[in-house]
């Protein structure tokens, strides 16, 4: 039966729930008619104040809702609009990151793809945090950002605010290259039934429908559902007969987001999603490689539940409770055949995340603004492989924050922040910050920062025991956390310069800055076996019991606090704007990477370009034409780790839209092609390829 | 005049109006406010206190006692709010009636009920074209605002020509039945216009409504104009409105401007207001709101005393 709506004049109606949801997604009808049923709930206020000078209104952009503006922010932010999301042509939320300066952004087919800000980047980016509407999603496995398993698609974002530098701060301890800070849509701000559909060459696919309901009415909510398909990397063979991995994704996300204004002051918000899908990755059999890591599907699935209150005492001052659970599962096993033996192995692993916080905002005098919060998260990580048991490893952590912004003058703010966190592994830490904004006009502002912000250790690095066992031996000891090691550190000081300049549509921001790592963690090598170098046993490491006598391999990689380094660099961000005509953002870093003596070796020193480019231009045709040309460069730069060199880079991507249907909807179809250039070297020149995309879609709102 | 027809009765009173008043007599007003407490029964009591050519006495609340002999006596009532105006109504030998603190559709309302009483109004509303004047000075880019108005917004429709050519800003409107058409419509005026604006309406001002108009005009960069100060504490970018000083002042002005004559006056706007911005608003969107005394004169320019 199809619910019923009563709408103000009492009248009871029918609701579009049946009707409106697309064939494709047959389970989303009985979702979205209980929605509908649920936001049919009369309005806590149907009428108008009867005191005409006192109608009641929620404050709806508070200060946590609105960007805040780079003029007056106490550390570099970058802000990706819809209109930059839209115009890139990215499907992918990684890719979005090569759009704030300094960001580097890889993909490689063993594994997520990886964003690094000023070097340091490897295959696993745990420096810097993800969060999704206050949602830290980094894995507690081993810190990084599993992107492709995000249950937010491109499609779901209002902006994403990009700390570029160290905000330990502020955002606690890995916050520690930088913050990225997605916001989706609020639910309220869509209508009725969107389809999108995008499909091009060697099984791209992107199709995905947006249910909107209760415009207007007690409860807003969102249900969105897509599924994708990719070939990200196919096998190459290099001069000398190498063959290296190759990867596709298949992926299903369906989303879940509901919204009430309880009072005027009360706002209660509930998120809930599930990604499931499939990597198909792996070395074909023709590589030496196959036999350790062959072609083998990889099932993953994530869920998440959110659920925040907000009170709103007035547009600067709030409280805000929220808790979220997260859980990430993947499933893989294999068999490798190793010399007449048919070893099992699996990389099965069940992750979770609980978290609680509490943040209050509020001004004690017209000049003094100040942020308290505080919080406990808890993480486990199940996984037999990595840490060589049964039973779930569990970490809490607690924390407390808090800043202060003093308007000393019209002209100089002070803001003074810290983080103090209480952390499983690494104990006591505490990041501060101070920050001093001096405006030299309404529209320009010079800003500089110092602080000192924490990176502790994932779990991987504090306890991993990654092992494979034959029958009763161990035949490989991988990964291996055999000492006790310190969260990396780092000591940051900036100089940045923002400016607008509306008559001419411009926007600058500029900054010079060092950041003073030190503590920098990485992997080394041993064997227990002999040969003599690298022998374990010189460094203290005992041989573990039961190690066979016929191993797959004697090397063992342990985790070392290895040494320091400096990065200096400088960056803007242009952005140009014309009404009728078009934008153009220009993104330019320079970056110097100075190795400490123990990193020369690792090429730490060569994982920054020395310059990186990218410059978006939207232009807006007759007829509701618009065409968008993204051009990315960077000089040679080193991926540590997993990753290798790779020379300059120059990327082009090309998209042609045609709006249709109403003003001020989003409706489109457009040609998108990623890569003119077509294959492109990614994370390691030698080794990888990643697939040009070309594909057509299609946007339609009713 | 218990017993005469209402239209006779009226009459009566129009002429006692007429003929009691002469231009050196003082006219009795009695002033009714809608609540005991409350925003009507500040005004009414700042309007008592206040010196006056003419004799201004108590009658009452409309929650609670009414003044009625008082009020039979006056030569005019002042009823401050809706309420107030519905309990003097309810009395057929009530003398003409100023209603004061309605909106212009509340009052366009009562006069549909009450057709054949003396009957003026004096509106909290402003005229859209000092709205359109604001928008003007804050934006003096934009060429046009959004305007999506519902069933008693509709009402100011016929002002928009000469509004929107004397503050020199086009308005792109459409009309929102139900609640679920107010941001589709939003969506498309914020395409075309750098701003939009809201009048009061039960549809398109409803607390959940503006929500979501609110979220979305921040969501396109495009700011939204309110008329009151609660839309900007909400997130409206600006707005002007009436507060009981503001009110206080229009009736005071009203009251001495008074000549009871053959005929009230025709129904007014309120002429003081006050404006409210909001600058962390304007800070997100990168907007530089001029101070407010030039925004004040800009929006009083031309006006006449």
């Amino acid at each position: 039966m199809a619910p019923m709506r009563r709408d103000g004049s009492g009248i009871i109606r029918e609701t579009f729930c049946f009707r409106q949801i697309p064939m494709h997604f047959p389970l989303l009808r009985p979702l979205a008619c209980t929605l509908a049923m649920i936001s049919a709930v009369p309005a806590l206020s149907d009428e108008l104040h009867a005191d005409p000078f006192a109608q009641d209104l929620p404050v709806v952009l508070t200060g946590s809702r609105l960007a805040q503006s780079p003029l007056d922010a106490p550390a570099p932010v970058t802000i990706i609009d819809r209109e930059m999301i839209s115009a890139s042509g990215f499907t992918e939320i990684h890719d979005l990151m090569r759009l704030v300066p300094g960001f580097l952004v890889a993909d490689w087919p063993n594994g997520s793809p990886t964003v690094a800000n000023h070097g340091l980047g490897d295959a696993f980016d745990r420096r810097i945090k993800v969060l999704v509407d206050g949602r830290a999603v980094n894995d507690p496995l081993w810190g990084n950002t599993l992107w492709q398993d995000l249950p937010v698609r491109v499609d779901d974002i209002d902006r994403i605010e990009v700390v570029r530098g160290p905000h330990g701060a502020a955002y606690g301890a890995n916050a520690f290259q930088g913050v990225i800070n997605i916001i989706t849509r609020h639910p309220a701000t869509e209508s009725g039934t969107t389809v999108i559909s995008r499909l091009g060459r060697d099984g791209f696919h992107d199709h995905g429908v947006r249910i909107n309901g209760g415009a207007g009415s007690a409860i807003d909510w969102r249900l969105t559902a897509s599924r994708r398909g990719a070939r990200n990397f196919e096998s190459i063979t290099n001069d000398e007969g190498d063959v290296f991995s190759q990867e596709s994704i298949r992926r299903t996300v369906v989303n879940l987001q509901a919204s009430t204004q309880l009072t005027a002051r009360d706002e209660l918000r509930l998120q809930l999603g599930i990604v499931d899908g499939v990597d198909d990755r792996g070395y074909p059999m023709t590589s030496d490689e196959a036999a350790e890591w062959p072609i083998r599907d990889e099932d993953v699935r994530t869920h998440y539940l959110h659920g925040a209150w907000t009170r709103s005492f007035a547009a600067d001052s709030e409280l805000t409770v929220q808790f979220y659970h997260q859980a990430h599962r993947r499933r893989v096993a294999w068999v490798i055949e190793d010399g007449g033996r048919s070893i099992p192995t699996d990389l099965d692993t069940d992750t979770a995340r609980n978290e609680f916080e509490v943040q209050y905002s509020g001004r004690m005098a017209p000049r003094w603004h100040f942020l308290v919060g505080g919080g406990v998260r808890q993480d486990s990580v199940r996984s037999r492989r990595y840490f060589d048991r049964g039973r779930a490893l569990r970490a809490t952590y607690w924390q407390g924050f808090g800043s202060l912004t003093w308007q000393a003058s019209d002209a100089l703010s002070v803001n003074l922040g810290g983080t103090f966190e209480d952390h499983a592994y690494s104990g006591k830490l505490f990041s501060p910050r101070m920050a001093i904004n001096w405006a030299l006009s309404p529209l320009s502002a010079l800003r500089m920062s110092a602080g000192k912000s924490y990176r502790a250790p994932s779990l991987m690095e504090s306890h991993a025991r990654e092992t494979i066992r034959y029958e009763d031996t161990i035949v490989r000891r991988l990964y291996n956390s055999l000492q006790k090691v310190d969260p990396e550190e780092v000591v940051h000081l900036e100089l940045g310069y923002v400016a607008r300049i509306p008559q001419y549509g411009l926007s600058l921001d500029a900054r010079v800055f060092q950041d003073r790592y030190d503590g920098y963690l990485d992997d080394e090598v041993c064997r227990y076996r002999p040969p003599p170098r690298s022998n374990c046993s010189d460094l203290g490491f005992a041989t573990p019991p039961g190690f066979s006598t016929d191993p797959l391999s004697t090397s063992t990689y342990y985790f070392l606090n290895l040494g320091r380094a400096t990065v200096r660099g400088a960056e803007f961000t242009l952005d140009w704007k014309r009404p009728g005509w078009g934008r153009a953002i220009l993104t330019q870093s320079f970056t110097r990477v100075h190795a400490g003596s123990q990193l020369e070796e690792e090429n730490v020193d060569r994982s920054a370009p020395r310059s990186a480019t990218s410059l978006l231009l939207i232009k807006d045709l007759p007829h509701r034409w618009r065409a968008s040309l993204g051009y990315y460069h960077t000089q040679p730069v080193h991926w540590l780790n997993d990753g290798g060199e790779m020379g300059n880079q120059d990327r082009v991507d090309l998209k042609i839209a045609r709006a249709f249907g109403p003003r001020g909807s989003d409706n489109e179809v457009a040609l998108t092609a990623q890569s003119l250039g077509g294959r492109y070297p990614d994370f390691d020149a030698e080794k990888f390829r990643h697939e040009p995309r070309i594909f057509l879609s299609v946007r339609a709102t009713w | 005049m218990v017993g005469l027809a209402p239209r006779l009765r009226h009459l009566v009173c129009a002429l006692a109006l007429t003929v009691a008043a002469s231009p050196l007599a003082a006219l009795d007003i009695a002033i009714v406010a809608s609540q005991s407490k409350g925003s009507s029964r500040v005004v009414a009591d700042a309007v008592l206190q206040a010196s006056s050519k003419h004799m201004l006495v108590h009658g009452g609340n409309a929650d609670g006692a009414l003044e009625t002999e008082h009020i039979r006596r006056a030569g005019l009532v002042i009823a401050l709010g809706e309420a107030a105006a519905l309990a003097v109504a309810a009395d057929d030998d009530a003398p003409p009636m100023l209603v004061a603190l309605v909106s212009r559709a509340d009052f366009e309302r009562l006069r549909g009920h009450e057709p054949t009483r003396p009957m003026t109004g004096l509106f909290i509303d402003h005229p859209v074209e000092r709205h359109l004047r604001l928008i003007r000075a804050v934006m003096p880019e934009a060429e046009c605002t959004g305007l999506v108005l519902g069933p008693q917004s509709r009402s100011f429709e016929s002002e928009f020509g000469p509004a929107a050519d004397a503050a020199g800003l086009a308005i792109e409107h459409s009309f929102a039945a139900s609640a679920g058409d107010v941001v589709p419509a939003l969506e498309r005026h914020l395409a075309r216009c750098a701003a939009a604006l809201t009048l009061p309406d039960s549809v398109v001002s409803h607390p959940h409504v503006a929500r979501a108009a609110l979220l979305t005009s921040y969501r396109m960069q495009r700011p939204l104009f309110g008329y009151s100060r609660a839309w900007v504490e909400a997130g409206a970018l600006a707005a002007l409105f009436s507060t009981p000083a503001t009110a206080t002042r229009d009736v005071l002005d009203w009251i001495d401007a008074f000549e009871p004559t053959e005929q009230l006056p025709e129904p007014a706007y309120a002429y003081h207001f006050e404006l409210a911005v909001n600058t962390r608003v304007a800070r997100a969107l990168g907007l530089q709101v001029p101070d407010e005394d030039t925004l004040r004169a800009a929006v009083t320019a031309g006006r006449q005393p």
